[in-house]
Parts: structure tokens; sequence; C-alpha cells
């Protein structure tokens, strides 16, 4: 394919990114040095006041912590759990179609209604899990006590987004060659061995791929926290996205929420680019 | 030694089933109760021990469907992840199309900002589009979702289906240019027919993308342009007396997808890994 050729058919694509994200993005970096409202008319130049003011805060502190804490804990419980029920699935053979497909389930629902029906289980008293956990002698104040809390963003997360997990690694077991175990069994290798020394190293770039996947968005998870903990109790279930939204549209500061944006990405790009680049780099070179 | 091990192993798959039960449990429990719970009145909704048996009930469904404006959420709903869908796949096919066949820099260049796009939080877009959308008067109109949607689905779209076109070879094409075919002539008779699952699964996923998408309509959209997820973030977790209805609420706005899912579950595999497993 010709250049020119390549440029047509890339245009449309092309010019509605640049219009949509690129143009934004430099507008974000714009509002991020005004002093600004949100719908205000006037916007006066600030320099660098609304990023000395946010890293001064102690809240944005917070909410890092709390989306590493999130991040943290869920991703990898999303690899350990969805591999082993990756490998449970592997080898079992009579009704796959309605475990795979039961198994995705959480995954592809609305967010904003896996968040709800999550919540309503944890309710106190009233929720059936809370009950059921009662029952059992474990009693959590899920809504009232800061680190319940956390954790029960966490629980949602691990429910909605393990099967994402399962259904990669999955996959990757069903794509692995025969040799190696045919090889191994001759040797009398045992299933753990096999597992150890075979399975485990050829899976290796979907473990990074489904870790790099869900950090990703883990990391920008929003709608959870606005449904369920609306970020309490105080601002012990406040993450990143929902502390940038909560200054821009509820304290309708509009430089500083811009200024919150940017630092955002910036994170990101700090906490994942490296291992983009690597997990891609292959793809992108045979290209 | 033989019957030993044969043992062992069958033993092994009833522990595999017992485990795979719990997993589905779980995993399917809370959309199980949510169905329940939409079917009970107001009563036996926060019954604890919980009513297994009770009289169903379908008044929140009619509350929601013909008494709320629940219709016009779902129209809203409708529209904009319709016109997502029509406009990021043919756009995304093209252009995914021309990054298999082109062997360049620029290409290069393009196919890692798209991924460095993939990365980027949601609120980026919201807090210029808020301002943009009410200088232009955009603001509230689904046009603009639509807009922002297709745009932020891109980098995805263009990723999932280039993986497709690098399974189709060249040669398919250009023996057809050969006969006289235009490129685009080749790649809409012949190649795009190939890729049909490819161009199946990008779609649903746009679909869901767009339906599934909070925090773009919760600040962008007006009450009557609206989508399902933010109407029914509104509705009054905190009372129990909505429950049961906002209970049926997310069980109609699940309906959908759950039907999909079921109906085409496998061109899903391979988009859900962005086109890095082959399902």
């Amino acid at each position: 394919m010709k250049k020119k050729e390549f440029a047509a058919y890339v245009a449309p694509s092309v010019v509605l990114m640049a219009l949509v994200i690129l143009v934004p993005l430099v507008f974000i970096v714009y509002l991020s040095v005004q002093d600004v409202r949100l719908g205000g008319q006037s916007a006066e130049f600030a320099g660098l006041a609304n990023y000395v003011e946010t890293l001064k805060n102690p809240r944005f502190w917070n909410a890092l912590r709390n989306t590493l804490l999130y991040v943290g804990v869920s991703v990898p419980s999303q690899v350990v759990l969805g591999f082993i029920v990756a490998l449970l699935l592997n080898r079992v053979s009579a009704i796959k179609g309605f475990l795979v497909g039961g198994s995705l389930l959480p995954h592809i629902l609305t967010p904003v209604v896996a968040a709800l029906l999550v919540s309503w289980l944890f309710r106190s008293q009233l929720g059936f899990y809370t009950y059921l956990l009662a029952k059992v002698g474990i009693n959590i104040q899920w809504y009232a006590d800061r680190t319940a809390a956390k954790f029960l963003l966490i629980i949602y997360e691990i429910w909605k987004n393990t099967p994402f997990a399962v259904l990669v690694l999955y996959a990757g077991l069903r794509s692995l060659p025969d040799e190696p175990y045919e090889a191994a069994i001759v040797d009398g290798a045992s299933w753990i061995q096999r597992l150890r020394h075979i399975t485990i190293p050829l899976m290796g770039p979907l473990f990074i791929f489904v870790a790099l996947m869900r950090t990703m968005d883990a990391y920008r998870i929003f709608d959870n926290v606005y449904v369920m903990t609306g970020g309490g109790p105080g601002t012990a279930t406040e993450l990143m996205t929902y502390y940038n939204y909560a200054v821009a549209f509820n304290q309708l500061d509009l430089g500083r929420g811009s200024a919150i944006g940017v630092l955002t990405v910036v994170g990101i790009l700090i906490l994942l680019g490296p291992f983009v680049y690597r997990v891609y780099r292959r793809q992108l070179e045979g290209s | 030694m033989l019957i030993e091990s044969r043992k062992l192993r069958s033993l092994a798959t009833v522990g595999a089933y017992i485990a795979l039960a719990v997993w589905m449990v779980w995993s399917l429990f809370p959309v199980v109760w949510a169905l329940l719970t939409s079917l009970k009145q107001v009563v036996d909704a926060f019954a604890m021990p919980p009513k297994w048996m009770f009289t169903p009930t379908l008044r929140w469904y009619k509350e929601l469907w013909l008494e709320r404006s629940f219709p016009q959420f779902l129209m809203n709903s409708f529209i904009i992840s319709g016109g997502t869908v029509l406009v990021s796949v043919p756009v995304g096919a093209v252009a995914a199309y021309a990054l298999s066949r082109y062997r360049g820099r620029v290409g290069f260049a393009l196919l890692l900002t798209a991924l460095i796009f993939r990365m980027f939080p949601r609120i980026l877009f919201v807090l210029p589009f808020y301002n943009i959308g009410r200088m232009t008067g955009l603001y509230g109109t689904r046009i603009l979702i639509i807009i922002i949607m297709v745009a932020i689905n891109q980098p995805f779209t263009i990723w999932l289906l280039r993986s497709f076109f690098l399974d189709v070879p060249t040669s398919l094409e250009e023996s057809a240019m050969v006969d006289g075919c235009s490129r685009f002539g080749a790649l809409w008779r012949i190649v795009l027919p190939v890729i049909r699952p490819g161009l199946i699964a990008t779609a649903i996923f746009a679909l869901f993308l767009s339906y599934n998408n909070f925090l773009i309509p919760l600040v962008l959209t007006t009450l009557d342009t609206q989508t399902l997820p933010v109407a029914i973030s509104q509705y009054g977790a905190e009372d129990i007396r909505y429950w049961a209805l906002s209970a049926a609420g997310a069980v109609s706005i699940a309906l959908p997808i759950v039907f999909i899912v079921a109906l085409a579950q496998r061109y899903l595999v391979r988009g859900l890994t962005f086109g890095a497993v082959k399902g």
C-alpha cells in the first residue's frame, strides 16, 4: 500500500481522534493553568497555582493512595483467581458453553447496574450477604467502616472483572502446544511440575496482558464509587476519578479539576508506559 | 497403577465441577437476586431471612415502563449506542485495513498513539467537553455523546479489526486487483466478507461500550437525553421503598446484554482480549 492511499484510508479515524481526544487534551492543559469556575464565563491565568494547590492537598494524596490500594489488591487477585478458574474450565468438558457464558456475564454487565446489585447484597441488616455473614458470626458494617468500605469496592471489582482474566487465560490454555506436555509426561513429571515448569512460563505474556488491561481500567474506575459509596464514609473510598469529578462538579473548580486530570494522565503513563511498550512491541514491530 | 491414576483423574474432574459450581453461584447470584427482588412486593423485598417463596408481581416493571420515563431513556440509549456502532465500525474498518497493509513509520506511530489514548481516564474528555458543549450548543445532545463514544472507541476498534485483517493473506485482494478491481472494491467485496466475525465482534463491543458508559452521559446529557445507566443511578439506592423498583430497572437494563451474550458468545472472546488471543 502506498503512503497516499494509506493516508486517505486512515484520515476519517485520525481526524476524529484528533478532534475528540487531542484537542480536549490541549484544552484541559490550558484550563489547568487558569483560574476558572465550572460554567463560568471568565478565566484568569493562574500559572501553576492549580497544580501547587492540588499537590499540597491531602485529599489528593488520599485519593491516590486509595486508588493504588484498589488496583494493588484487585489486579493480582483477579490474575490468580482467574488462572485457577481457567485451569478448572480446561479440566471439564460438559456444559462448557454455559460455564463460559455464565462466567462472562458479570464482566459484560453495565457497571452501574453491577454496582447496584453488589451494593444491595452488602447493605447493613437488609443485605443478603451481610445477613449470611452475620449468621456465621461475622458482623461488618460495609458502609460505615472505613476499611470495610474500601474492600467493598474491591469485592465489586473482583466479582465484576475476574471473568476477563478467566476468559483470556482460558483461551490461552487452549492454544498451548501439546509437545512439551507429552515430553514431560514421558519423563514422569507430576501435574504440579508441569504447571510450574511449562504452563506458567508459557502463559507469562498473557498474565502481563491481563494485569495491564485490568490496571488501566481499575485506575480510572468511577461508576462503582459513585453508585456504592459516594466516596464515603468521609473520603475513605474516594478514588482518583471520583475525586477529580467532585472537585470539578461539586466544588465547581474547573481549573483545579483539570490540573488533577492532567496529573492522572501523567500518573498512568508513568505506571504503565513501559509495560505497554513491552507487551505490544512484538505486534508493533511485526507490522 | 493405571487404575489408580484413572480413579485419581475422575476424582479431580469431580472436584473441578464442584469448584466451578461455587464459582458460578458467586458469579451469577447477584443477578438472580436482583431478578427475584424485582418480582417481589415491598414487604417481601427486604424481608430477612429472605422469602424464597412468594407471589410474584410485575407491578414494578409496569410502573417503570408505563408510568415513568424508562421508554424515553431506552430510546436515548438505543440511539446513542446504535449511532456509535454505525459510525465507529466503518471508520475503524478502513483505518484498520490500511494499518494492516501499510508498513511505514507513520503506521507504527499511529498504532502506538491509539494505544496510549486507550489508557486515558474518561474524565479527561468530560471536563473540556462540558465547556466545549456549552460554547457550541452541543451540550445535552445525543450527537455529542455519539461523537465522543466513537472517538474513544477508535483505538480498540482499530486494534481489534487490524488483528483480523492481518489474518487475511494479501494475495486475496491482490488477485482481485489484477482482475481490474480497485483497492476499495477489493476491500469491500473480497476482504470484508472474510472478516465478518471480526466485524460482528467489533460492533458488539462498540455497542456495549456505548450502552454501558456512565460518566460521559452523566455529565453531558440533560433530563430528556439521559441514558439508562444515568437514569437508574438517580433512583435513590438508599430508600428501601424503591429497592424493588430499582431492581426491576437493573434487570431491564441487563436483559439486552444477557441476550446478546447468549446469542453471540463465540464472537466475544477475541474481542475481550483486544485481539491478543484468538478465541
